[in-house]
């Protein structure tokens, strides 16, 4: 019997999608009974969120459901994956992952030692307690803060200030006013009770800005070193995965949107020509900056942008 | 004293010995001083910065692009470069119970263990964080954050850190064994002293250059 | 090995390396590196320093060496021993007046640091040699103070709750709050056991002859004023929409400096250089242990020790205050052996599911559990604040010490018992000024 030890940074047992996730492969790979079992360490409770990567790329952690761009420090072509305006909605997110662009992430991936079991891209939303942000415009002025570097200097460029705390200090931050607004992820802002305090929600729709990459990794080194009977258990386990992810991620932003509504906080969408100026000041700020920081940059965001 | 006159006595030229340790200690104690006079600006200006960043953003509206990693990482670095100094002047606290119970001798050979178990995690340590920092180094890896400082800078404070508490327990170890002698500016080494607020300002205090 | 076995093996090997006196710090990182080195080798080597490093590298924990900063600059001036007499003069004539007013100035100083140490050392520097002149017992001096500074971690701000924010990812704004009505009833029945006791022992001294006009009395305010301003100038950048918890510390601590500088006059550069080296000196002492219990609890955690030990607990089919009895007992334990911060580190992350999934608050539950730690601060072995009181009157014998704070410990006791049938005293200032969240 192989025990391998799967880390991730979100909360255990409580119907998070990301843990679930990792849950699910590891009572996949149970049921396989090929001899491996997956111990799952919710809500950091092993490594740091930050550390998971090293870890995992050097085999001493096996598996992680990992927000990618937090290793962009090492491996700056990550930054792609958590950029606004580039992945849109879920279903082209779907698309995404089988696209040229995608492959030159997951070989970044591969040559660091890691390797994708369940692909996932979590939507975000904004929110703020002065006015609705939609256009750029709406947003000058607002102490905000947001979830990825990226993020930030796309908000900086439209004349947002940036404060930047643990998520964990967002609501307290809305309640006294050091926050006028905030950006994370749509599962965050059910689970932090924003809706206490914002007046306004920006949905995920049609037109959604945030999108961030968060795939099961596995620890090529440790892969290669099961049987192949256990390798195809874990790859089985890690599609199932994903086809959860994929059925259950809407009902999470739907979810938001029922809590806000009841709250009785306004939700907006952003229309197309929102995005679109979005996209435009994103191109000036984060993506030139993006393509600045890496080499291949430019090409690494055209491809993305192509994909239908 | 009579137990070092006595252990100085079984070496076979402690004159020599002597000799060659005292600068030794001496100049490991500097160092340790000079760490700890950056170590306490590194957190005097944290503390500057963040003020800075709230006037910034509260009274300005601006945003604070490299601020919270500046403070982060300066104050971080304050802990690894403080240590030996605080190393020196036994201020990390330890349980003494044990200690209390012992006659003089055995008391001693305790402490020499207790200070080679230390130096045993200090090496340690020195070893993992060289590998960190020249990774980080050679990757040159960045703090993912919009500032994106190289992560080399404020990982170089573990290393230093812990090469320094290397040298400073050696040299507690040697002034324990009677080797040499008891720096003159520090009254007792690896006592358990607490650090204490409370000592009046600047009396007793040696955080400045030697 | 199973992880019952390996966590035996680890336990009892941090207990033989604290024995040798080491600091306890290394003495954590060096039993966690053995476990791991012999769990995972040498690759080991890759993760130490980003275990040690992340560990401590965190906006929220930059608070620590400032909140220590501010209870330094106040520790290291002649504002200690002002608070101090200012409070006597209200308060001498009361049976054991001196020992309330020890016990009321460092809860005023609580409210200026975030350690207990600094607390205890603030005051008792002061307070000890003037108790025992004026004739009362070492155990009544030293016990009334080692127990007085253990609210320095109750009364915010609190080095110890910003630890538990961060390890449970609760809010720190918030956890302050629900600390100011225990801290100020744990005060109050401090002093009531102090009046009871000097009462009872018939402790008379000529202090209480002394009688000051009301004019006296009020003239000794204006010494006061200044801490009670940076206290509130603190509390409104905190919570008057300003900045975040960790930003509100950095600010605290320039405002206490320049308070302390001006109102004292202490324009030399050796002065505030020394208060600069003391702030260093117990933040290194501080953060060094909380990276090294980092370390340890990796250990455990990558052991699947505290996983193993969180199922138990959460196994027992037990009423849950049976459950919270026992959670009780284990923090007592812990807390004897290991200093605050180290305990939550590695606790608290284990014990924070299982108390919220028993119905418990959390910042109810930070309350108590920082309590449990306070206990922990005035009993043997290690035990930081006895540590300061020893260092402060070198001539008291420690047992003295213990016996004097014991009562005290009775009292903490007495406090978390109450806690557990109102625990509105904890909550409800959060709820009320910050609203209700589940
Ligand atoms: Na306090
Ligand atoms: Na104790």
């Amino acid at each position: 019997q192989t025990v391998l030890k799967a880390s991730h940074q979100f909360p255990g047992g409580k119907g998070d999608i990301r843990d679930e996730m990792v849950q699910i492969i590891a009572r996949e790979v149970a049921a396989a009974n090929v001899g491996l079992e997956i111990q799952v360490y919710p809500g950091s409770s092993l490594y740091k969120p930050n550390d998971q990567w090293n870890a995992v790329t050097r085999g001493i952690l096996d598996m992680t459901s990992f927000p990618l761009d937090y290793a962009s420090g090492r491996h700056p072509e990550f930054s792609a994956t958590l950029m606004p305006g580039l992945v849109g909605n879920f279903d082209r997110a779907k698309r995404l992952n089988d696209s040229e662009f995608m492959a030159d992430i997951k070989k970044v991936i591969e040559d660091a030692g890691a390797m994708v079991i369940a692909d996932a891209w979590l939507s975000g939303a904004f929110a703020s307690k002065k006015n609705c942000i939609t256009s750029p415009e709406t947003v000058k002025g607002q102490v905000i803060r947001a979830a990825g570097p990226a993020f930030e200097e796309m908000l900086v460029a439209a004349g947002a200030s940036i404060s930047s705390m643990p998520s964990s200090e967002i609501y307290s931050g809305m309640q006294t006013g050091v926050l006028d607004a905030a950006n994370t992820s749509s599962a965050s802002f059910v689970s932090y009770r924003l809706f206490e305090h914002a007046k306004c929600l920006t949905a995920p729709g049609e037109n959604a800005l945030w999108f961030m990459y968060e795939p099961v990794l596995m620890s090529k080194k440790v892969f290669e070193g099961l049987n192949e009977e256990q390798q195809k258990a874990i790859l089985a386990a890690g599609e199932k995965s994903e086809a959860f992810f994929d059925a259950e991620v809407r009902k999470g932003d739907q979810l938001m949107i029922d809590t806000y509504k009841k709250a009785g906080v306004e939700v907006v969408e952003m229309s197309k020509e929102d995005y679109d100026a979005w996209l435009a000041l994103a191109k000036e700020s984060s993506y030139k900056n993006f393509a600045e920081k890496v080499s291949g940059g430019d090409k690494l965001i055209e491809k993305a942008l192509a994909v239908e | 004293m009579s137990k070092r006159r006595r252990a100085l006595a079984r070496r076979p030229s402690p004159l020599e010995i002597l000799a060659m340790l005292n600068p030794y200690i001496l100049w490991v104690g500097r160092v340790s001083r000079l760490f700890a006079v950056i170590a306490t600006a590194l957190i005097v200006i944290a503390m500057l910065v963040v003020c800075q960043m709230i006037l910034m953003r509260y009274v300005f509206r601006l945003p604070t692009i490299w601020q919270t990693d500046f403070v982060v990482f300066s104050a971080t670095a304050a802990i690894f470069l403080g240590a030996p100094y605080v190393l020196l002047k036994g201020g990390h606290v330890g349980v003494d119970v044990v200690e209390l119970l012992l006659g003089q001798q055995n008391r001693k050979r305790l402490r020499i263990l207790g200070a080679m178990l230390g130096l045993v995690f200090c090496i340690v340590m020195l070893a993992a964080t060289w590998v960190q920092f020249e990774e980080a180094w050679t990757g040159n890896w960045k703090h993912s954050s919009v500032w994106a400082p190289p992560l080399w800078i404020p990982l170089s404070a573990l290393p230093i850190g812990f090469f320094l508490l290397c040298l400073q327990y050696t040299a507690n170890i040697f002034v324990l064994l009677g080797l040499a002698e008891p720096p003159v500016d520090s009254s007792s080494i690896p006592g358990p002293e607490l650090p204490l607020p409370a000592t009046s300002a600047g009396a007793n205090e040696k955080g400045h250059l030697p | 090995m199973s992880a019952t076995g390996a966590g035996l093996l680890i336990i009892a090997l941090l207990f033989v390396l604290l024995a040798t006196g080491m600091p306890i710090a290394f003495a954590l990182g060096l039993a966690a590196f053995v476990a791991l080195f012999l769990q995972d080798g040498f690759d080991i080597f890759y993760i130490l320093g980003d275990t040690m490093f992340s560990g401590i590298a965190n906006l929220a924990y930059v608070s620590i060496p400032m909140f220590v900063l501010m209870g330094a600059a106040v520790a290291s001036s002649p504002a200690g021993s002002d608070l101090y007499t200012s409070l006597d003069r209200w308060l001498n004539r009361v049976p054991g007046g001196l020992v309330l007013s020890n016990i009321g100035s460092c809860a005023i100083f609580s409210g200026m640091t975030g350690s207990s140490p600094a607390t205890c050392a603030a005051i008792g520097k002061m307070g000890i040699p003037e108790m025992l002149r004026r004739g009362y017992p070492n155990s009544v001096a030293t016990g009334s103070i080692a127990a007085g500074g253990t609210l320095g971690i109750l009364i915010p701000p609190s080095v110890t709750l910003i630890v538990y924010g961060i390890a449970t990812e609760t809010s720190i704004g918030r956890l302050f709050m629900a600390g100011v009505i225990p801290g100020i009833m744990l005060t109050a029945m401090f002093m009531v056991w102090a009046i009871i006791d000097c009462k009872r022992k018939g402790y008379e001294f000529a202090a209480r002859s002394v009688r000051y006009t009301l004019k006296e009395r009020l003239s000794a305010m204006p010494r006061i004023l200044p801490f009670l301003l940076i206290i509130a100038g603190t509390l409104y950048v905190l919570y008057g929409g300003i900045a975040t918890p960790s930003e509100a510390a950095g600010a605290g601590a320039l405002l206490t400096l320049l308070a302390v500088i001006i109102a004292y006059r202490l324009f030399r550069f050796r002065a505030v250089s020394g208060i600069f080296a003391s702030a260093m000196r117990e933040s290194v002492m501080i953060m060094m242990i909380m990276a090294a219990a980092e370390l340890f609890a990796f250990a455990l955690s990558s052991l699947f020790i505290t996983q193993t030990i969180a199922t138990v607990i959460a196994d027992m089919e037990v009423n849950r205050w049976v459950l919270m009895a026992i959670i009780n007992v284990f923090l007592l334990v812990c807390g004897m052996f290991l200093p605050p911060v180290a305990v939550i580190v590695m606790t608290a992350p284990m014990l924070f599911p299982i108390v919220t999934q028993a119905g418990f608050d959390p910042y109810w539950f930070a309350i108590v559990l920082t309590i449990n730690m306070e206990v922990g601060l005035i009993t043997p072995p290690i035990g930081l604040n006895l540590f300061v009181i020893n260092a402060i009157a070198p001539t008291v014998p420690t047992r003295d010490i213990l016996w004097g704070s014991l009562p005290y410990v009775l009292v903490m006791f007495l406090a978390i018992l109450i806690l557990c049938l109102f625990p509105d005293i904890a909550t409800w200032l959060p709820n009320q000024m910050l609203g209700v969240v589940e």
